[in-house]
């Protein structure tokens, strides 16, 4: 791991390119922050501030990637879902390692104050959505209504048989121990914090969680469904890492984002039956 | 005949594995070292300073040593930023085990010819931002049942030093209130103690031998350290890490049973 002019300049040229920002007709796009972490909301036209919130986090290994360079996925997900998704830039390895991610994740997360949550990502993002989890059912903070995670990263040990299989270009185990090295920063990786596979799943809510049979998450997601009682897993055959975000047109990304919003529907749906 | 494996038992007393713990003054001096033996000591830091970029080398240096640390910008004399780097640990680590209030100014002045302005710095920084800090950790620690909270003083704090009427008196003030804070927050099972520091070289006092643009009087700096070690019995002066494993102590469970105390690693100078 090397930390100098040289590696700076590099990833910085790395997030210009994925930080391009795109269109979202349609769709309110609301830069503010909460309890001092920038979000980017997106408000689907008839959503009040008293309906539920998809609180989303981006992927990008814990080091690359802007709330804002995910908005046309994130605008989408807004409109299928028919929910306020808020996009989390929380803060990105190496500069600022574990729990610096974490503990945005959470003051985002207590921002959201009296309105009905469920939480979400992809990729590092739908590791962190799972560590958020934790650390609120740890804190005995309000439970969300759901999680929704895609090709979610839940092992920073990297060492499933799907990542051994090593049939997914877009995240191979180099990038993935590259990745943990800088978030993790000497932090074990076996703190379910950081690797969230690794914590107690009985006490929470209803989630989705969505991987590709050929990508090197999949071990994952399958073992997140094995501990945690309330999990749906969904696995899509043969498409790439998070295919949803970076080939939005493909069939199985219409599958998989048309299950997401479905979800979204049933978790705030009944929670609305209760309240009335 | 078995027996249990005492150096283990021994050690394991004083570390701080899976603990979380707070450390105010964390961009230098004894600050950057408590946080940094807390941290080998096996706790998940929050690092707390004014100087934001001191912060980022402290973090960098706990990082580098393999541990955790989290960085909070923060001003310890406004009360609404120690209450959120308490929630920020609280909200990142889950938990939070040990305080320490480090944070201090150094300021030789005449008592007679004092100016307001530094003495309510010397207050503000000194004493309110222990105060402040005390009460933060008292009340999250009181919930949880648990917790260890370790000030910072001095001899000053105790010995009368011509010159360090503003600093001997935070220091003194915040002797007591470990005490009070001791007898308030035991029965909820949250112990205070102080360190009170004899001479350590550290960025706080090469106000001694620096001039305004950063450069060191070398020999003023020797005939410093040299006077302050013959004052000693132990004919020295102290490091921080001196002072940072007395902290390591008082924040550990080998000190379960005391509270409301003051340890003096101060190479005796003064002994009670």
């Amino acid at each position: 791991m090397t930390r100098g002019p040289a590696a700076d300049a590099a990833l910085d040229a790395i997030r210009v390119r994925a930080d391009a920002t795109p269109e979202c007709p349609g769709v309110s796009v609301v830069p503010t922050t909460w309890h001092g972490v920038p979000v980017t909301r997106y408000v689907p036209p008839g959503v009040s501030a008293q309906d539920p919130v998809l609180l989303w986090f981006h992927g990008g290994g814990y080091r690359l990637g802007t709330a804002r360079g995910f908005g046309r996925w994130n605008a989408g997900l807004a409109v299928r879902c028919g929910v306020e998704v808020v996009s989390v830039d929380y803060r990105l390895a190496p500069e600022h390692p574990y729990p610096e991610a974490l503990l945005d994740a959470v003051l985002a997360y207590t921002a959201a104050g009296g309105r009905r949550v469920v939480v979400g990502g992809e990729s590092a993002g739908g590791g962190l959505a799972a560590a958020l989890l934790l650390a609120v059912a740890d804190r005995d903070l309000p439970a969300p209504l759901g999680g929704v995670l895609c090709s979610p990263w839940l092992d920073l040990r990297n060492a499933s048989a799907s990542f051994a299989e090593d049939t997914d270009p877009l995240f191979p185990k180099a990038s993935a121990d590259t990745a943990a090295a800088l978030y993790l920063a000497g932090h074990p990786a076996t703190d379910p914090y950081a690797s969230p596979l690794l914590g107690d799943w009985s006490r929470q809510p209803p989630l989705l969680v969505q991987a590709s049979t050929t990508e090197s998450l999949r071990e994952d997601a399958v073992g997140l469904a094995a501990v945690a009682p309330g999990a749906r897993l969904e696995l899509y055959d043969g498409l790439p890492h998070a295919w949803h975000i970076g080939y939005p047109e493909a069939s199985g990304s219409e599958a998989a984002a048309t299950s997401v919003g479905r979800f979204v529907a049933e978790v705030t749906a009944s929670t609305e039956v209760q309240t009335t | 005949m078995t027996t249990t494996p005492v150096r283990d038992t021994v050690l394991d007393a004083f570390g701080l594995t899976g603990r979380a713990a707070v450390v105010t003054g964390a961009a230098s001096g004894i600050g950057r070292e408590t946080a940094l033996v807390f941290a080998r000591a096996g706790a998940d830091v929050a690092l707390a300073d004014r100087d934001a970029v001191g912060l980022e080398d402290t973090a960098r240096l706990v990082r580098d040593a393999g541990h955790t640390a989290l960085v909070c910008p923060t001003d310890v004399t406004v009360r609404a930023e120690v209450e959120a780097l308490a929630d920020a640990a609280l909200a990142a680590f889950g938990r939070l085990d040990v305080w320490a209030n480090v944070a201090g100014v150094l300021r030789y002045f005449s008592l007679a010819e004092a100016e307001e302005a530094q003495v309510r710095t010397i207050i503000d920084v000194n004493q309110l931002g222990v105060y402040w800090g005390t009460a933060a950790a008292g009340r999250r620690m009181a919930a949880a049942g648990r917790g260890s909270i370790v000030n910072v003083a001095s001899t000053g704090g105790e010995l009368g030093v011509p010159g360090l009427s503003g600093y001997g008196m935070t220091k003194a003030a915040v002797l007591h209130l470990t005490r009070t804070a001791a007898a308030e927050l035991g029965p909820a099972g949250v112990r205070c103690n102080a360190v009170a520091p004899g001479f350590v070289e550290t960025p706080m006092v090469a106000l001694h031998y620096t001039d305004s643009e950063g450069r060191v009087d070398t020999d003023a700096r020797e005939r410093l350290l040299t006077q302050r070690a013959s004052g000693a019995p132990l004919q020295t002066t102290g490091t921080p890490r001196d002072i940072a494993l007395a902290m390591l102590y008082l924040a550990s469970d080998a000190a379960a049973f005391t509270t409301g105390q003051t340890l003096r690693p101060n190479g005796g100078v003064t002994m009670s």
